[in-house]
């Protein structure tokens, strides 16, 4: 097998070389480690602001009737805080990733449109820039994430807030649909001799996933907008209830993209877990063919799940039961790929080091909120707790107990890789405790608010049932989790400049991006690697048991 | 890795669509969704008619003139490509200035369209049929535009650098999203136009 072989020097993607200065080589930039590097800087801003602004909420809901934020302001803080954390944290961090890792993963040199790639970056980034341009330009958007209409029409919302909330939507969805078409098509033409579809990671085969929900689910956010932005500059109708328009189609539409825009954001969480649990086993990955099944399953059956989102909204009951039922089938692979997480821990030699920490804390939290989930999906109980704060501890356990633990598992896995340097183990142990506890104390809590009946989005609430004590309890969590992000800073900074070197493969991990330097240079790979197995590394270091003999027998 | 061998499938990776190619048809896919999304927003609001409705303010025989105007336009441009594969630009280069006069011709009859319904004071802001029809047909008109501009271009840089005979050149790809624009507006004239000829409305 004749290898790809590239001198140093001869490689011409990268714009920034010496002659230019450290600015422009980042700015100017189309290398897909940089555009990842800066996907996920950017996102750790943006995860810093919406924390702040959650932070603001809490602090206002801490005692019953406070007078700390105005309704208005509190209206602008929670919809800030939902699109900052959705749309300008999490996706740009796994976005950011995967364009860091999948060439490396599948033994690229860069991306299939390195140019495009940047461009995706930009637009992303100044999206969010102009949707925090919103609070100097009249006031930002107060109605919701998801903007229901007629809240966002031009009669309730008089302030710009919603204009600039449905702009910076329209250009992160082309920006997304853009890097999304990028890494499929770069995991389809750019993989390394022997890397078959049956042999890529399974985090690339997640952000392939992911990329298909992208692409068909993005658009229909897309559209929504763009009515929104007719209906309130342009004086349309599309949903004016008063002139036939209809504000449920604003709502099916929303949610046709609403609902793969989840997993878009947990499949890659999962794609995380099945490269970290197996490395921190020592043992390959458990039913390589179902984790990938289960989910390419999940991204079909996502987007037939749509309306659980709905049931108050009054659809007949052929609409809720069907809905009821995909939601629970969606549970299925989900479930799957629990129990094949659990089966590549059981039995291995565990190494409890900070990746593998929130690996298990990502498990003990996403089951919570995966389970309180297929409560929602009982119609009964949707009913009774829609809207109210059950529905937001389901979601966050979901989103953070879930996508942010595996996503700071993730940090801590790779950050060698991007860096050359090891994160603090013994800050990061400090991180996963004290963020467990915080992240438990405040959302916890919203569990009995909801069942006792307070509704989400509401600026204070009576001194009444437990709600002051619930209230008081999910503050504190929520400052003990800003100390576990503070700690995280902190681990950043010092590791930055002065953390212990890594090497090239720290953690003895097996796919293709450790067998490149750390941090790799800008053509990745001297001589393009060639898979001969799921896990190339280990055969290179076991030549006496390689993996390929036994593809065979496990298919 | 010396003593491995690679069977002959496994090195040989990806189909042979090419990735220029699979990348604007994975466009096209995703673009096609905000085109569904607008139609069936177009449908829904058909059932609340107050106002100008398509049957008293369209004519079905003055748009479909312009419409076989552009699906003849996708045939020209089917035309232009072999052309490539024979060395002649030139010959090119007329069957891409026929398909942008043929969707010019089309931009001008929906821009005349336009100006009829708004000398009847029909704006998007009248009733829930005009705000429909104005974005389904704007958006439609955008993409027809963004494509008149590319495939200018490419007749335009042809004269300098010949377009190249690869399946992955420049115009191939932007012929497909040529006739994705073409083959959506099939679907488009017949919720607006026949739809209205045929039913009322």
């Amino acid at each position: 097998m004749a290898a790809t072989v590239l001198p140093p020097g001869t490689y011409p993607k990268d714009i920034g070389g010496e002659s230019h200065t450290w600015l422009l080589s980042w700015v100017a930039s189309v290398d897909h480690k940089k555009i990842g590097i800066m996907y996920i800087v950017t996102s750790l801003v943006f995860f810093a602001a919406g924390g702040i602004e959650s932070l603001l909420m809490r602090w206002q809901l801490g005692t019953p009737e406070n007078t700390f934020l105005t309704p208005d302001e509190y209206n602008q803080i929670f919809t800030m805080h939902g699109v900052t954390m959705i749309f300008f944290a999490v996706m740009p961090f796994l976005f950011g990733l995967a364009n860091y890792l999948v060439p490396l993963m599948i033994g690229a040199r860069d991306v299939a449109y390195p140019r495009l790639n940047a461009f995706s970056f930009w637009l992303l980034a100044f999206s969010g820039i102009m949707l925090y341009y919103s609070w100097i330009g009249g006031g930002a958007p107060n109605a919701g994430w998801y903007g229901y209409a007629p809240l966002t029409e031009h009669a309730y919302a008089t302030s710009n807030g919603d204009s600039y909330y449905a702009l910076a939507l329209i250009l992160s969805g082309i920006g997304t649909i853009a890097t999304s078409i990028n890494l499929i098509v770069t995991t389809i033409y750019h993989r390394a001799p022997g890397m078959s579809l049956r042999r890529i990671p399974i985090f690339v085969w997640m952000i392939i996933v992911t990329s298909f929900l992208s692409l068909f689910a993005l658009p229909s956010l897309t559209g929504d907008m763009v009515m929104v932005l007719a209906d309130r500059l342009l004086g349309a109708h599309f949903f004016d209830a008063n002139a036939g328009g209809s504000d449920v189609m604003y709502q099916h539409i929303f949610w046709i993209f609403g609902h793969p825009e989840v997993y878009i954001m947990a499949l890659p969480a999962f794609g995380v877990m099945s490269e970290v649990i197996p490395v921190f086993s020592r043992k390959p990955i458990f039913g390589y063919t179902f984790v990938v099944g289960s989910g390419v399953a999940i991204g079909f059956l996502s987007f037939g799940v749509w309306a659980h989102h709905m049931f108050t909204v009054g659809m007949t009951l052929t609409q809720d039961y069907f809905f009821s039922a995909t939601s629970m089938a969606i549970a299925i692979p989900t479930g799957v790929k629990i129990f094949t997480w659990v089966a590549t821990a059981w039995g291995g030699r565990i190494r409890f080091r900070t990746p593998m920490l929130f690996a298990f804390g990502f498990i003990a939290m996403f089951l919570i909120g995966g389970l309180s989930g297929v409560t929602l999906a009982i119609i009964p109980i949707d009913w009774q707790v829609n809207g109210s704060y059950y529905l937001v501890a389901h979601f966050h356990y979901v989103l953070f107990g879930g996508t942010a633990f595996a996503v700071f598992s993730g940090v801590f896995y790779w950050f060698p890789k991007m860096s050359g340097r090891m994160l603090s183990e013994r800050l990061g142990v400090w991180q996963f405790w004290v963020m467990l506890v915080g992240f438990n104390l405040t959302f916890f809590p919203m569990h009995l608010m909801g069942l006792e009946g307070m509704p989400r989005r509401v600026y204070t609430y009576p001194d009444q049932l437990d709600l002051g004590g619930l209230n008081a309890i999910s503050t504190l969590g929520s400052f003990i989790l800003a100390v576990s992000i503070i700690i995280f800073i902190v681990n950043l900074w010092r590791s930055i400049r002065s953390g212990a070197p890594a090497g090239d493969n720290p953690w003895e991990a097996w796919t293709l991006e450790w067998a490149t330097s750390s941090p790799p240079p800008a053509y990745n790979f001297l001589e393009i690697p060639v898979a001969t197995s799921r896990r190339p590394l280990w055969d290179l270091a076991h030549p006496e048991d390689p993996d390929w003999a036994h593809e065979k027998e496990h298919g | 890795m010396a003593t491995l061998t690679i069977p002959a499938a496994d090195t040989h990776m990806g189909p042979t669509l090419g990735p220029k190619r699979l990348g604007v048809l994975l466009f096209i896919a995703s673009e096609s969704v905000v085109f569904f999304v607008l139609i069936a927003m177009y449908v829904v609001g058909q059932a609340h008619p107050n106002g100008p409705t398509p049957r008293a303010q369209l004519d079905v025989g003055h748009m479909i003139l312009y419409s076989v105007a552009l699906w003849a336009s996708s045939a020209t441009m089917a035309m232009a490509l072999p052309r490539v594969q024979r060395d002649d630009q030139r010959g090119m280069r007329w069957w891409l200035l026929a398909t942008v006069v043929l969707g010019a011709i089309f931009v001008i009859g929906e821009a005349q369209e336009w100006w009829l319904l708004y000398q009847d004071q029909i704006s998007a802001a009248r009733n829930l049929w005009a705000t429909t029809f104005f974005m389904l047909t704007g958006i439609h008109g955008l993409h027809v535009i963004i494509g008149l501009i590319a495939i200018g271009t490419i007749a335009l840089v042809s004269l300098r650098a010949p377009v190249s005979k690869s399946h992955e050149s420049g115009l191939e790809v932007v012929s497909l999203y040529w006739h994705f624009v073409d083959a959506m507006w099939i679907l488009i004239f017949g919720t607006i136009y026949v739809w209205s000829a045929v039913l009322g409305g």
